[in-house]
């Protein structure tokens, strides 16, 4: 099955390099959708099906944390598997993240740390007792 | 002191630009104010957490294309994209920067990258003031940390 995957960062040029690691990162890839912050997240969530987003956290109107908090809240989006990509550097609030479900990706990376990281959640997904609720994505083979 | 928030700047800075986009760069001794003809593309993320400030990055725009380039392959890139990689290189180095100064557990609010370009300047002065050297152009990284003032200190 492919992988519909939301890209959410304030930098075009993030987010082109991150479709660019996407697409060569070995995951079967559908649809991209694109977001500049957390408000045009949201909205974009909730009118097309994604199974992973990628979300920065310094973004300008709506932050990585705070849209990772929405979308905790929203019963509609709360096993949304969700991956933060950010230069992010304090322990206490990557563990934040953590704790909201989220893994995180330090910038830069590389297309193989991505498609690893993606590999992983999506196994932690179909396993079990990982505590983890994530849709039902099935891809090649996680 | 000073000295030593100079060498994490440096480190910060250096360890980025070989990372992200293969750009060597080389600490010059002693930095003077860059010449206006090398701080075509500027810019300048604040933030704020145990202690507030802000950090400059400026350098000539065939820098900023070198980086571009590197990003997004392809193409000439446009203004707007060598701004935005540039942006995106500053984060970077603000991301490295802050927990060699203040440890990994406290936290900041970092801002988006804004054009340096017709900004109010800072109501402090520098604190740690870094030149690179590169094949391509020098690179200057100014660092304002508020109540940090580097004159005022040696
Ligand atoms: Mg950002």
């Amino acid at each position: 099955m492919k992988l519909n995957v939301m890209v959410v960062d304030d930098s075009a040029v993030m987010r082109a390099m991150v479709k660019k690691s996407l697409s060569l990162c070995g995951i079967e890839l559908g649809e991209v959708v694109e977001a500049a912050n957390g408000v045009e997240a949201l909205e974009k969530l909730a009118s097309s099906w994604v199974d992973l987003a990628l979300i920065d956290v310094n973004m300008p109107k709506m932050n990585g944390e705070e849209l990772l908090n929405h979308i905790r809240e929203d019963e509609a989006t709360v096993p949304l598997n969700v991956i933060v990509i950010s230069t992010e550097g304090s322990e206490t609030r990557i563990s934040r993240l953590k704790s909201k479900g989220a893994r995180f990706l330090r910038k830069p990376f590389s297309p193989e740390n991505l498609g690893n990281q993606i590999r992983e959640m999506l196994g932690e997904t179909h396993g079990d007792g990982s505590g983890n609720q994530a849709l039902p994505v099935s891809g090649p083979d996680f | 002191m000073a000295m030593d928030l100079e060498t994490k700047l440096y480190q910060s800075a250096a360890r980025t630009f070989e990372e992200v986009c293969f750009l060597l760069t080389l600490r010059e001794p002693g930095p003077e104010l860059p010449a206006a003809s090398e701080r075509e593309i500027g810019v300048r993320i604040g933030f704020d957490g145990v202690f507030h400030g802000a950090l400059e990055i400026t350098c000539p725009a065939s820098i900023a294309e070198h980086l571009a380039n590197s990003m997004l392959g392809g193409d000439k890139p446009t203004a707007q994209q060598r701004q935005d990689a540039f942006g995106e290189i500053s984060n970077v180095i603000t991301g490295n920067l802050l927990p060699s100064i203040a440890g990994d557990k406290l936290v900041f609010d970092v801002t988006a990258p804004a054009t340096l370009e017709g900004q109010q300047p800072l109501p402090w002065g520098p604190s740690a003031r870094v030149r690179l050297r590169s094949d391509e152009g020098p690179i200057d990284l100014v660092l304002y940390i508020e109540d940090y003032d580097l004159g005022a200190r040696s």
